[in-house]
């Protein structure tokens, strides 16, 4: 085992403890995928998964994404230990509500650098090891509030808009090196991001839902399953919206 | 020192392997390089190949010296590029664009 190449492609997956990215660390490491993943803090979930007889498989480490080098060094110690990235999901994101004249600045900031600034610099890190070997996809996580306005998440879509228009630019950048870049938006769905949505907005939000019902995360892991598959191989560049016709 | 000299050629000759292996895909089979022969000009080159490079360095070397200490847009020629690598000579490059 130790002299053959560990031929497993890998998937970085920022904010595995919780929510959607902990069911997307749980659903790569069925697929067959190395898994490295970061958040603030470990969750018995995720350490669950942990497969103590070959600790490659699943990598956890406490990481602030806010703070830039400790982001970078989590990348280069992912890229020294298995040579590859093959997928990078930018999932790791904060709630910020609230009108914006009664947001702070500091904020505001802190907003923007989980939500805009780590996934760029995860995309930024991560591509390299793509390049070199000519094949990857960058998965974003967007939001429906970066397509439709909101009173009270006008930053939170703001950051999500913006990681839209870095899907369509790296697409452009990185497409003739065999790289998809894509972004998912989902509409509601259940994780701790959403569980302080009161039952009448919630009993709106599905009024309003073609589909009748609130968004589950597997509805999204599905997308993401496939966007990161074969049978994604010609979609670049795009956002794909799963909200059960919320939007339309 | 000596093992200093060795560093240094090793790593010439690895960015040279790398460099190589790139601008036979670009323009077709090449043995050879002068050091002042241009990436983009001569050898045909685009960003996204140098970008490339940069990634297959970083990742054999552990190094980009872009990340901070050279702008890229300073290296036109085979004898810049080999330049920014040197760990002894990381100067004189050629003025930015
Ligand atoms: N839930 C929804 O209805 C919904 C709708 C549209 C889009 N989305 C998007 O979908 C993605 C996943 O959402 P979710 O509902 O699963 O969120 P969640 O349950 O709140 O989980 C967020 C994850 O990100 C990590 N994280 C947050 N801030 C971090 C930081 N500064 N550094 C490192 N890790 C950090 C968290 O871990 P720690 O707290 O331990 O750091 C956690 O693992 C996000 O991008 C979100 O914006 C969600």
């Amino acid at each position: 085992m130790s002299d053959t190449i560990d031929q497993r492609p890998v998937a970085v997956v920022s904010g595995g403890s919780r929510g959607l990215g902990l069911a997307l660390v749980t659903d790569f490491l069925a697929r067959g995928y190395r898994v490295e993943t970061f958040s603030r803090t470990e969750s018995a979930e995720l350490a669950a998964l942990r497969v103590p007889a070959d600790p490659g498989t699943l990598t956890w480490s406490a990481v602030d994404g806010t703070d830039a080098e400790a982001v970078q060094s989590f990348v280069a110690a992912a890229v020294r230990r298995h040579r590859r990235i093959d997928v990078l999901v930018n999932n790791a994101a904060v709630g910020l509500e609230g009108l914006l004249t009664l947001t702070s600045p500091a904020t505001i900031d802190a907003a923007l650098r989980t939500n805009l600034t780590l996934p760029i610099l995860l995309a930024r890190a991560c591509l390299k090891p793509m390049l070199a070997r000519r094949t990857g996809v960058v998965v974003n996580l967007s939001s429906i509030n970066a397509l439709r306005g909101q009173t009270g998440v006008a930053v939170y879509g703001a950051a999500k808009a913006a990681l839209d228009g870095l899907t369509r630019g790296l697409a452009r950048e990185v497409g003739p090196a065999g790289i998809r870049v894509v972004s998912v938006a989902p509409g509601y769905f259940d994780s701790d991001m959403t569980a302080g949505i009161g039952p009448e907005q919630r009993r709106r939000i599905v009024r309003r839902t073609p589909l009748g019902r609130l968004g589950a995360v597997e509805d999204v892991l599905g997308v993401v399953r496939f966007l990161t598959s074969p049978a994604a191989s010609f979609i670049t560049g795009q956002t794909i919206t799963v909200d059960g016709g919320y939007t339309c | 020192m000596r093992n200093g000299s060795v560093i240094r050629m090793n790593r010439r000759e690895t960015v040279m392997t790398a460099l190589l292996e790139i601008v036979n895909e670009v323009a077709g089979p090449v043995d050879h390089l002068d050091e002042d022969q241009s990436l983009v000009d001569q050898l045909g080159l685009e960003s996204l190949h140098l970008a490339r490079l940069v990634a297959v360095l970083e990742m054999e070397l552990d190094t980009d010296p872009f990340t901070a200490e050279v702008p890229i847009t300073s290296v036109r020629t085979v004898g810049d590029l080999l330049r920014a690598y040197d760990p002894v000579v990381r100067a004189p490059l050629g003025d930015p664009a």
